[in-house]
């Protein structure tokens, strides 16, 4: 019986590993790529990261040959790689693969594709929220943090801790996992900062406010944090594929000192004339970068009317001081267009934001795609081997600058899968690659989840969700004020 | 009046969970609805009475038999939606039964979302139908092998796979090409139009889709709204939408010929339904039984200026 059941671990084990020495015939070629899901063919991956395992498609009996290595799949059609043996792999600088199928009985071969490794190591964890792509209603959500360089998934905090709360527009301090913050709503409403070991929750909501504090990012000397402040609502389409529109009537952008607990503003990230929203500090601190449109009355029926540039304004981290003039960088409105989400990359040389049609909530815009600014030369263009003719939009580059993770909706329309794109020093993207699962296809088949907000972090959380969620629910919070 | 067919379908093989009312109502048998509907008298459940509305309007008798039964205004007809769930998936019904095919999916998909066993299958399915209305294939095709792990839905939710990008097979189908063909052309958001406006958007879009116009039409009486309410005619009596008048519609057209002498004879109201009118209006405040005019509009409207 023992034997027997070592003899089951031992097939079981070759199995799993997907690799046969049966050597097979080819007589033919069928021309084109292979159909692969996801599709890796000739996308670029860092060395660390974990291996990309998919599926043939088609509906024949499929085999890969890798340097000439046949690999038979599991489970039909699904190519899982053994560890070891794909970190073998990423130690060269591509690896060519060529799928092979079984027509009439005889093997045919198309034409091979490769999976380009680059050995600028990517950021060992993202995070991100799950939560249904919903409108209004939710039940289950939570932020996650995921190994890049395994399949390996844990909650940062997840809203069954506190009985069902929304978690939302979570955010890192230059991807340094003890440096965080987030919103909580609902019955443990409140904003969350996480330093030095150490959580408070904060009440922001002011008589000088539209709203409670929203969209975040943190200056990167720790100190301060940008938010917004935002009158949302939405309202829904009667047809087509932007399913929704979720608009501002107001909104202002503010930084809120850590230190001192308080709010402070610039005329010009505070005017009614404008709505300003989705704030990010540049990687030196000095400078504050935010969209902004002229402001637009009667909405929702206006909603098209606005068109989100991106501007700066000067900042002094060392008084909170703003300067006394905005400028524009990218002026969207002229060319009938919005942008949204501002991220200059670490090394400051590019600025990555989202481009779409009107107003400011890109993830229901199906035209929505990536684009970048070159600031040296202050040119703008589409990401275009990053987009899709679906939604392209929230995004982060890591610590490097040389890869960048953004949410798409490209896999099914509806449903936000996260991609990661190589980019090169000239700015140039590569084909991204969806993030790898060890069954991609019945993962994300099965998984009834968006994914949210992905941003890359240098390790991992090291607050545990017990003691967030003690502080979600019994600390009362510290009153943010107002300083100017 | 013309015949409807039912346009809900989400399968009988949904309902095996539900007993009395809800099980009526899950099979579609909206006779049994109607049949079965119990009004106390003194508490109003808009829910309630909101599904017997959908039962009739499904047999398009909402605009001929709603007066038969105590109405509690528009609420009645399309209650406020409560989050926690409760009655999101009566209102993505009726939506659906509008034609209001994009509101259906909002309410199916928050009905889902918050669904205490994980999913709400009639729900999916809905998201099902109104995927594939709007020709989102992929996203169907998700919903659809959701329901294929239950073995109480794998069948209905297999017999769908037939319309995933295939735009010929939805084209043959009398209720999901019905409920394409009530997409209006021109987009717009619900807060732009509101419900009235997105109504009449839908009638005019398919003036076969008889549920829309009887909705609308009700819907302004309910709410005693008589301005609205002959605008309306003005818009689509005569037209396929309405060539006729239903037997509510009529008893309104009746009062509006207080404010503009011989109005009802303009519309197609018949004598007997105008002499019925004028009855009324001699016994009001005589203090004479009213009972026999119990079924009318005319009563709701004094019933409900009389509260």
């Amino acid at each position: 019986m023992k034997r027997l059941a070592i003899l089951s671990i031992l097939i079981a084990t070759v199995g799993g590993f997907s690799s046969c020495s049966r050597d097979i015939t080819v007589t033919g070629n069928i021309q084109g790529q292979p159909s692969i899901y996801p599709d890796y063919c000739d996308v670029t991956v860092p060395e660390n990261i974990a291996p990309l395992n998919f599926s043939y498609t088609g509906e024949e009996d499929c085999a890969l040959q890798v340097d000439g290595r046949t690999i038979f799949p599991q489970r039909g059609r699904e190519f899982i790689f053994r560890r070891s043996q794909w970190r073998r792999w990423m130690t060269g600088d591509a690896v060519s693969m060529k799928i092979l199928v079984r027509k009439d009985g005889k093997w045919m071969s198309y034409d091979p594709f490769e999976i380009k490794v680059s050995h600028e190591r990517i950021d060992p964890y993202i995070s991100y929220r799950l939560i249904p792509p919903g409108y209004q209603g939710w039940q289950v959500m939570g932020i996650y943090q995921r190994n890049l360089e395994t399949y390996r998934q844990s909650p940062v905090i997840e809203n069954r801790m506190t009985g069902g709360d929304c978690v939302n527009c979570h955010t890192y301090n230059q991807r340094d996992p003890g440096t965080m913050v987030f919103h909580a709503r609902a019955d443990f409403r409140g904003t969350f900062v996480i330093k030095d070991d150490a959580i408070e929750k904060l009440n922001t909501k002011t008589d000088s406010t539209i709203s409670a504090l929203v969209y975040p990012y943190w200056h990167p000397e720790g100190r301060y944090i940008t938010f917004s402040t935002n009158a949302t609502k939405q309202s829904f389409f009667n047809h087509g594929p932007d399913r929704i529109e979720v608009f501002d009537s107001a909104s202002d952008v503010v930084v809120y000192d850590v230190e001192k607990h308080s709010l402070t503003w610039s005329p010009l990230t505070k005017s009614t004339e404008m709505f300003e929203t989705f704030p990010s500090f540049s990687p030196d601190g000095k400078w504050l970068y935010f969209c902004s449109s002229k402001a637009v009355d009667n909405m929702p029926y206006n909603y098209d009317q606005a068109h989100y540039g991106i501007y700066r304004i000067a900042f002094n981290a060392a008084d909170g001081t703003f300067g006394d003039s905005l400028e524009c960088i990218y002026d969207a409105a002229a060319e009938d267009k919005s942008a949204s989400f501002p991220r200059i990359s670490p090394d400051g040389r590019w600025l990555a934001f989202t481009r779409h049609r009107c107003g400011n909530f890109s993830i229901w815009h199906q035209d929505a795609d990536i684009w970048m600014i070159d600031l040296e030369s202050g040119e703008s263009r589409p990401a275009e081997a990053m987009n899709s003719d679906e939604v392209d939009s929230y995004h982060d580059w890591s610590g490097d600058s040389r890869w960048m993770v953004f949410s798409s909706r490209r896999d099914d329309g509806l449903y936000t899968r996260l991609y990661i794109s190589h980019i090169d020093e000239n700015g140039h993207e590569s084909k991204p690659f969806m993030l790898p699962q060890k069954n991609p296809k019945d993962y994300y088949k099965d998984l009834m989840f968006s994914y949210n907000i992905p941003e890359f972090m240098t390790g991992k959380v090291g607050m545990s969700m017990h003691r967030i969620s003690t502080c979600m629910r019994k600390d009362p919070g510290t009153q943010v004020t107002v300083s100017r | 009046m013309r015949k409807t067919f039912t346009i809900i379908s989400t399968a009988a093989v949904l309902i095996s969970s539900c007993s009395g009312p809800d099980r009526a109502f899950m099979a579609e048998d909206w006779d049994r609805v109607i049949a079965e509907y119990a009004d106390d008298g003194e508490n109003v459940y808009y829910d309630r009475i909101a599904r017997l509305n959908l039962a009739l309007a499904q047999k398009g008798e909402l605009a001929e038999k709603a007066f038969s039964y105590t109405q509690a205004g528009s609420a009645g007809l399309l209650p406020e939606w409560s989050p926690d769930g409760e009655n999101g998936a009566l209102l993505s019904d009726i939506y659906f039964a509008m034609g209001y095919v994009s509101l259906s999916q909002r309410m199916a998909f928050e009905t889902d979302v918050l669904a205490p066993e994980g999913h709400n299958p009639a729900m999916l399915a809905r998201l099902v139908q109104t995927n594939l209305i709007f020709g989102a294939y992929k996203v169907a095709e998700k919903y659809i092998i959701e329901l294929e792990k239950d073995p109480a839905t794998r069948a209905w939710a297999q017999s769908q796979r037939r319309f995933l990008s295939n735009d010929a097979a939805i084209e043959n189908d009398p209720l999901l090409s019905s409920m394409r063909r009530c997409i209006p052309e021109e987009n717009f958001t619900s807060g732009e139009l509101g419900l009235t406006d997105a109504l009449r958007a839908i009638i005019k879009t398919n003036p076969k889709h008889r549920q829309a116009i009887e909705y609308l039409g009700t819907l302004y009486l309910l709410d005693m709204d008589f301005e609205a309410f002959r605008a309306f005619l003005d818009e689509f009596y005569g037209t396929e939408a309405l060539p006729e008048l239903p037997r509510a519609f009529s008893e309104a057209a009746c009062m509006l010929s207080e404010m503009e002498h011989g109005y009802w004879k303009t519309v197609g109201v018949s004598q007997e339904t105008y002499r019925n009118f004028r009855d009324f209006v001699k016994r009001l405040g005589t203090g004479l039984s009213m009972d026999r005019f119990e079924d009318t509009y005319f009563y709701y409207v004094m019933r409900a200026n009389s509260q």
